[in-house]
């Protein structure tokens, strides 16, 4: 069994490596007339910053540079190589990649600067077939930056949800192929990436707290205040995480068929892989006057997903049902982190409105359920999500305002965004909002009250 | 205005002489001074007559080209695009895919709209950021189209005038450098129509020779003045008038767009699966031909 991993390792290894040589020397291995033509390419610079709105702080200052270049190796032959490099001197930091597959990691880190590899792909195409090898990202579901079917890519949460796309992926090496036939448009991904999504480091602005997220772990229980610093925390409590490999046992493997009903479209998935959230384990016994040493375990489960979306005139509707059988839970017992495993059934439903006087309405409710026999949750058995975005264009479309509201219907809490974006010019784009997060401090939203912030942006793309 | 004529006369002529047989034969009539219906504006045609010859000009069922839009804003701001179009016209739908090449923010954003003759119509949208084809509302035929002056509805008629939609009338044909052109005046038939095209009424003025109208003035759905829209620059393309370079100036918003139209090309077997919401996200389609 362990030579098979092994084996199995370095043909993930090879994978990357055929991916990446493939990339650069295609013309060495495609036809020989085949001439690489730069497609598009595309370099932004952003400055983000965000000053604390409670204690004037500067929680975030984040200069963000990123390359997106497509290549045309010949007519069925493409290639993709995007880049993030990025640079931070704040509170919000560039989050956690001790849970990224060894092969994923960024290119350079340290606590202030990171380079990472974006995308990395090429893609084979004839027809309505394709076939996409390397480092690529796999975007199932229909409903707005809110997971119920689209649970396959790993995401960036370490600004937790207050970003300007949701969710941010983060790509994976993997292969996907695509095909039509008959009207039926199939799709399969297989990421042999163990990756999971990212999180704040401990200290930072969007360290997880809420109990939700913690096992039932309170700030109490490892013995530091709210604000406590990273240090302290770091004395206190150790996160552990397993590495996270290209093993069979860290992929993730779906697929999905989708055709079109009615005036709209359906579509039915499944995949198979390590979910993108922990559960939380002892790693060691509790010792006095040692740090608590917690696991962050990623376990495999299954999700069954259908959606369908169709447009009516000036509305578009979306639906979205999961079921997952085997989702793992952290539950309270007698003993501290208990495991353990439950249903979880999760809906949505989203709808956009082109309203009058140029405004766009964008709502989405979702309901996540777990079944829980006799277990006790360490989160309510049923939340209710609501989002709901207005936003309107002026001055032919150079500047925009939109309002974002994000709440938990059961719990209380959410977060207020109101922001503009003004395109100085093609090049120079200026942004700024407000996050306002309110609710109970344990809340999913709550947590983060103290972090509310003004932010803004400046961005040069050419 | 003077300009415009003057433009278009030489550039027509051009045209004429240098384009295909039938423009050749409009050419010879011209000259010959057969004087059939659609020659001269003076000759006696009902504003129905002139508003079904423009529908029924010839359109090129499969069309792609490259796409410059140029934004002049009020206080000299000036923004850029290009784009890919992929046109198709097919059995009554019509199917537009734009695929924006520059600036770079906008690059591989993709914009894909069905005309359904039967059903509702459906737009699409590809963010290069979001990883994910997006189903959009149905657009309005009012709403503007990225930013410009063009409204979904300039952009999908095709300098042609639903038959359904306006009530016409024939103004005086007004004659500019010894050639008359034929004012065809439209009013929408009802405040529902209205609403949906967000103009109230027109005034164009159309070529006789090619039933194109060179220009147009629209009002806004209270009758206030609203925008005009020049051509000043057309080609017969396989036996198809496409304006090629016109500008939309937007009275009220002292907002102007150029729109310039480079290497179109007649594609007659245009395969209808690249005009589809999954191909989209594959960003700018390689074209056979092209």
């Amino acid at each position: 069994m362990r030579n098979m991993l092994f084996t199995y390792q370095w043909a993930c290894y090879c994978l990357r490596a055929v991916s990446l040589v493939s990339l650069f020397l295609s013309w060495g291995i495609l036809p020989v007339n085949a001439e690489v033509k730069l497609q598009s390419g595309r370099l932004s610079l952003e400055y983000r910053s965000g000053v604390n709105l409670q204690n004037g702080d500067l929680d975030l200052s984040r200069v963000t540079l990123s390359s997106a270049h497509k290549f045309r190796f010949s007519s069925q032959w493409s290639g993709q190589i995007d880049t993030l490099s990025q640079l931070a001197s704040d509170n919000t930091g560039l989050g956690r990649v001790d849970n990224f597959a060894s092969l994923n990691r960024p290119i350079f880190d340290n606590n202030k600067a990171r380079v990472e590899l974006a995308r990395a792909s090429v893609m084979w195409r004839k027809r309505g077939t394709s076939v996409v090898i390397g480092k690529q990202v796999t975007p199932w579901g229909v409903l707005d930056g809110i997971q119920v079917t689209d649970r396959f890519d790993p995401v960036r949460r370490r600004d937790f949800v207050l970003t300007d796309m949701r969710p941010e992926r983060i790509a994976r090496w993997g292969v996907r192929w695509r095909t039509k036939v008959d009207g039926w448009h199939i799709d399969t991904s297989l990421a042999l990436d163990g990756s999971t999504s990212q999180q704040a480091r401990m200290g930072d602005a969007f360290f997880l707290t809420s109990t939700r997220f913690t096992a039932g772990l309170t700030l109490d229980d490892v013995n530091v205040s709210n604000q406590a610093g990273e240090q302290v925390i770091k004395n206190n409590f150790e996160i552990v995480t397993p590495e996270r490999s290209h093993a069979l046992a860290h992929s993730t493997a779906g697929l999905k068929v989708a055709h079109s009903l009615g005036d709209g479209d359906v579509s039915l998935m499944v995949f198979r892989g390590p979910d993108a959230d922990p559960v939380l384990g002892l790693h060691s016994m509790l010792k006095v006057n040692q740090p608590i040493r917690v696991s962050f375990d990623y376990l495999r489960r299954t999700v069954f997903g259908a959606t369908y979306d169709v447009t009516q005139g000036a509305t578009v509707w979306r639906l979205e049902l999961a079921y997952i059988p085997d989702q793992p839970l952290n539950i309270l017992a007698s003993v501290p982190l208990a495991q353990a495993r439950g249903q979880r059934i999760l809906t949505g439903v989203g709808m956009d409105w082109r309203a009058p006087n140029d405004w766009f309405i964008n709502t989405q409710l979702v309901v996540d359920y777990i079944e829980k026999d006799n277990l006790s949750l360490v989160r309510p058995q049923t939340d209710t999500l609501l989002t709901l975005r207005a936003q309107r264009s002026f001055y032919n479309a150079r500047l925009v305002f939109k309002s974002e509201l994000l709440a938990s219907v059961n719990q209380g809490d959410g977060a207020i965004r109101p922001a503009f974006a003004f395109d100085w010019s093609d090049r120079i784009k200026l942004q700024s909002g407000i996050d306002w997060l309110f609710g109970d401090p344990n809340g999913q939203f709550g947590q983060f009250k103290d972090a509310s912030r003004w932010w803004a942006s400046f961005t040069y793309t050419f | 205005m003077k300009t415009l004529t003057t433009n278009n006369k030489s550039r027509l002529v051009n045209i004429l002489t240098s384009y295909a047989p039938i423009a050749r034969y409009l050419l010879v009539i011209a000259f010959i001074g057969a004087s059939p219906a659609a020659v001269h504006a003076n000759t006696v045609l009902s504003a129905q007559d002139v508003a079904i010859n423009i529908v029924n000009r010839a359109a090129n069922e499969g069309r792609v080209g490259n796409m410059h839009f140029t934004l002049h804003n009020d206080t000299g701001g000036v923004r850029q695009r290009s784009a890919l179009f992929v046109h198709l016209a097919r059995q009554g739908s019509t199917k537009i895919g734009i695929y924006f090449t520059a600036p770079a923010a906008l690059q591989n954003t993709g914009f894909l709209s069905y005309d359904n003759v039967s059903g509702s119509d459906e737009n699409w949208l590809y963010l290069p950021a979001t990883d994910r084809v997006r189903k959009l509302p149905a657009s309005s035929k009012g709403d503007y189209f990225m930013g410009t002056d063009l409204t979904y509805g300039d952009i999908k008629d095709n300098f042609k005038f639903a038959l359904d939609d306006w009530n016409f009338s024939m103004g005086e044909a007004l004659v500019i450098e010894h050639k008359s052109y034929y004012r065809l005046q439209g009013i929408a038939i009802n405040n529902d129509k209205k609403q949906e095209l967000g103009y109230s009424s027109f005034v164009a003025l159309v070529d006789p020779l090619t039933f194109f109208p060179m220009k147009i003035e629209y009002s806004d759905t209270d009758g206030v003045p609203l925008k005009i829209i020049s051509v000043q620059g057309l080609e017969l393309i396989a036996e198809a008038w496409i304006a090629t370079h016109f500008e939309v100036t937007n009275s009220q918003l002292a907002h102007k767009t150029e729109v310039i139209l480079s290497e179109v090309q007649h594609i007659p077997d245009l395969p209808e699966e690249i005009l589809t919401a999954d191909e989209l996200g594959y960003g700018v389609p390689s074209i056979a031909g092209r």
